[in-house]
């Protein structure tokens, strides 16, 4: 056992001291690994995180039993109603989603169809805007809002501000020459929903002012405009229904998330629901459907790798098999004086994979730092991918990346060491 | 044929024995059924033509290079049975090699030059005080921490044999040691030699064009035609005609 120890510091110490002398050679000759370990934990990274992201997004909001049903022209994902234009599903398929067998509780997200304007006073100013006003059950942010269940009818309407709604409202603000808020500031903002229960500009149109209070922030939630309650607005509009030039009805289905009670029956009821025109997605089918896209960006990442993997060992190789020739001499000595050639290879070996583990731990630096750049960055080019949080070490790559680095060089450096084992000895050592 | 040890005791079998040997390159016979044995505490002077096959005999005899046939026996054993990491350790801890160009790893010290064949031997202790007593015993005090390119010729090959004999080997294999060495520096090396034969009971064979080299050997042979030939010395041969 001693005698193995003495052999294996023995060895560790020719191959740091090979690196150590042939610093720029040894670095030079493994130049390709950085860039595919930098590549490896960029790539994991962005997996991971868009992964997460879809997960957060989507799969946040909705069971595995859950199906979301939209109009047939938007998606499940999808900012609903870009524009101020809000696809409908008609009360009569709510109705008929409804007497399906086998449906449970059905969660809606609705549209307020009256005009609302928002008013709120800030920094002396008055600020009005008309803007779309959605409702949600009490349930439907169970997961994230747990607050939004102790919502009582009757107080001030809390309203949540989707995360794309504050930033044109920023926008807005910014316009007017008014500072831009973030959520801290908006918190418990206190503000107006003046409602208009007639079409914009008719004359018979009468307004209700309605006290409201910011109650929270959503990124979950697809929606152009703000969202509160939808008790609040079945209640309003049965209540208005019998104003003058009153719209009817006073709101609308935008979408639904419908829970099946058995899940084995999920694919007939999506199947039913489908049949009456409308738009349907389940976790089963957004897994799919994101299945789907990770595989696309995992057979380009592989294609890549592969490319900076084959360039990579050839590299390697070419660099090994020259360093063999150049220390051709210092091999021919070492038979000569006694050194086994299975202790050749093994040290050649070493080193390689000492100078790959090298490699390995500056190209994980990289890609961590290429990810904090993408983190910081990447919201600025890809608008989309805001919620998109980039995670520095996806679940210890650093491990991964220097053993990988390792290996490749190693096994790189395999053939040269038998070639630097197998040498004309004696007749090298005479010239 | 039979090499003489000097104080050999009658029954005492050879240090190592060749057997048989026979070697070529293509088609060209190099060694043709070479046999001869060397004792301890010896100096066998292998003498030849350039391309006579000396240096790939003392190629076969580290068991660096197969012969197409024969025997090299050591203790015993036939080396070239042996695999490769036996021969390997056979080549670290009994057997020291002298070149004629020396051989030193140019960006190693002399110390570590000197030090190198024991660092890789499991079995070495002491190697510090080994170095140590070796450095006073070579007189290689002064040029201990230089490279081998600020070194003379007579210092190179004194770093040489200090790396030859660190693992305290039975034989010393010296190819052409003095070839490239001037007379004073050649007559320290061959006095070297001596100094070890005749105090650490080392056998040393030496392929060599000297005929100073060959005057201090206990045993000549040449190499002719691929054939070996004991060659008497000429005192001895005038002996044995006194003596008919």
């Amino acid at each position: 056992m001693k005698a193995f120890l003495i052999y294996i510091g023995r060895n560790l110490y020719f191959s740091l001291r090979e690196v150590v002398r042939n610093i720029l050679r040894s670095l030079l000759s493994s130049f390709g690994i950085i860039f595919l370990i930098a590549f490896l934990v960029l790539y994991l990274s962005l997996r991971q995180s868009i992964k997460e992201y879809i997960g957060g997004t989507l799969f946040g909001t909705l069971d595995i039993n859950e199906i979301v049903v939209s109009p047939p022209a938007s998606g499940a994902g999808a900012l609903v109603s870009i524009g101020g234009r809000t696809e409908k599903i008609a009360p009569d398929r709510v109705r008929r989603i409804r007497a399906i067998n086998g449906v449970g509780e059905i969660n809606s997200i609705i549209r307020m169809e009256y005009p609302a304007k928002v008013k709120l006073e800030m920094f002396g100013r008055s600020v009005r805007e008309y803007m779309p006003v959605y409702g949600i059950s009490p349930a439907f942010l169970r997961k994230s809002e747990k607050r939004w269940r102790q919502f009582v009818p009757g107080d001030e309407i809390p309203v949540i501000v989707p995360k794309f709604v504050l930033d044109v409202f920023n926008n807005l603000a910014a316009a007017r020459g008014l500072p831009q808020l973030g959520e801290k500031a908006l918190w418990g903002f206190p503000m107006e929903l003046v409602i208009e229960t007639a079409a914009r500009g008719a004359p018979e149109r009468k307004k209700y002012d309605q006290p409201a209070r910011v109650f929270g922030f959503s990124a979950e939630l697809p929606l152009t405009g703000l969202v509160v309650p939808s008790d609040f607005i079945t209640k309003f509009a049965a209540a208005h229904a019998g104003d003058p030039g009153a719209i009817r009805p006073g709101f609308s289905y935008a979408q639904l998330v419908v829970t099946v009670k058995d899940v084995k029956d999920l694919p007939v009821i999506s199947k039913n629901i489908q049949s009456l025109g409308l738009k349907v997605e389940s976790q089963q089918e957004i897994a799919a459907k994101t299945n789907k896209a990770l595989a696309v960006i995992d057979g380009s990442s592989l294609v890549i790798m592969g490319i900076f993997l084959f360039l990579t060992v050839i590299a390697i190789f070419n660099s090994y098999l020259t360093i063999v020739y150049n220390r051709s001499y210092t091999f021919s000595l070492q038979r000569v004086i006694g050194v086994s050639k299975v202790r050749i290879i093994l040290t050649f070996v070493f080193e390689a994979a000492l100078i790959g583990a090298l490699f390995g731990l500056i190209g994980y630096y990289i890609g961590v730092m290429a990810i904090g750049y993408l983190k910081h960055n990447m919201p600025h080019w890809v608008p989309v991918l805001k919620g998109l949080t980039l995670s520095r070490d996806s679940g210890g790559l650093l491990p991964l990346a220097v053993g990988l680095s390792a290996l490749l060089s190693s096994v790189s450096a395999f053939i040269p060491a038998v070639f630097a084992s197998n040498m004309n000895l004696f007749r090298a050592v005479q010239k | 044929m039979r090499g003489a040890g000097r104080g050999k005791a009658v029954d005492e079998p050879a240090l190592l024995s060749i057997e048989g040997v026979s070697a070529s390159f293509g088609k060209r016979r190099i060694l043709d059924d070479v046999s001869f044995t060397v004792e301890p505490s010896s100096i066998v002077a292998v003498t030849g033509r350039s391309g006579a096959g000396k240096t790939t005999l003392l190629g076969i005899i580290s068991g660096l290079m197969k012969p197409d046939g024969g025997r090299v026996v050591y203790k015993g054993q036939n080396i070239l049975k042996w695999g490769d990491f036996k021969r390997s350790r056979f080549r670290n801890r009994e057997i020291g090699f002298v070149f004629q160009f020396f051989n030193l790893l140019p960006d190693m010290t002399s110390y570590q030059n000197i030090f190198y064949p024991a660092i890789i031997s499991p079995r070495s202790r002491n190697l510090k005080e080994k170095v140590d007593y070796l450095v006073g015993y070579l007189g290689l005090e002064k040029i201990l921490h230089q490279y081998p390119a600020t070194l003379s010729g007579g210092e190179r090959q004194r770093v040489a044999v200090a790396r030859a004999i660190i693992n305290n080997p039975r034989i010393i294999l010296a190819d052409e040691p003095t070839g490239n060495l001037d007379e004073r520096s050649a007559n320290d090396i061959l006095s070297l030699f001596k100094k070890l034969r005749d105090e650490n009971g080392m056998a040393i064979v030496i392929a060599t064009h000297d005929s100073r080299t060959v005057a201090s050997a206990d045993v000549h042979f040449n190499i002719d035609d691929a054939r070996l030939q004991r060659i008497e010395p000429p005192e001895r041969r005038k002996k044995s005609r006194r003596g008919r």
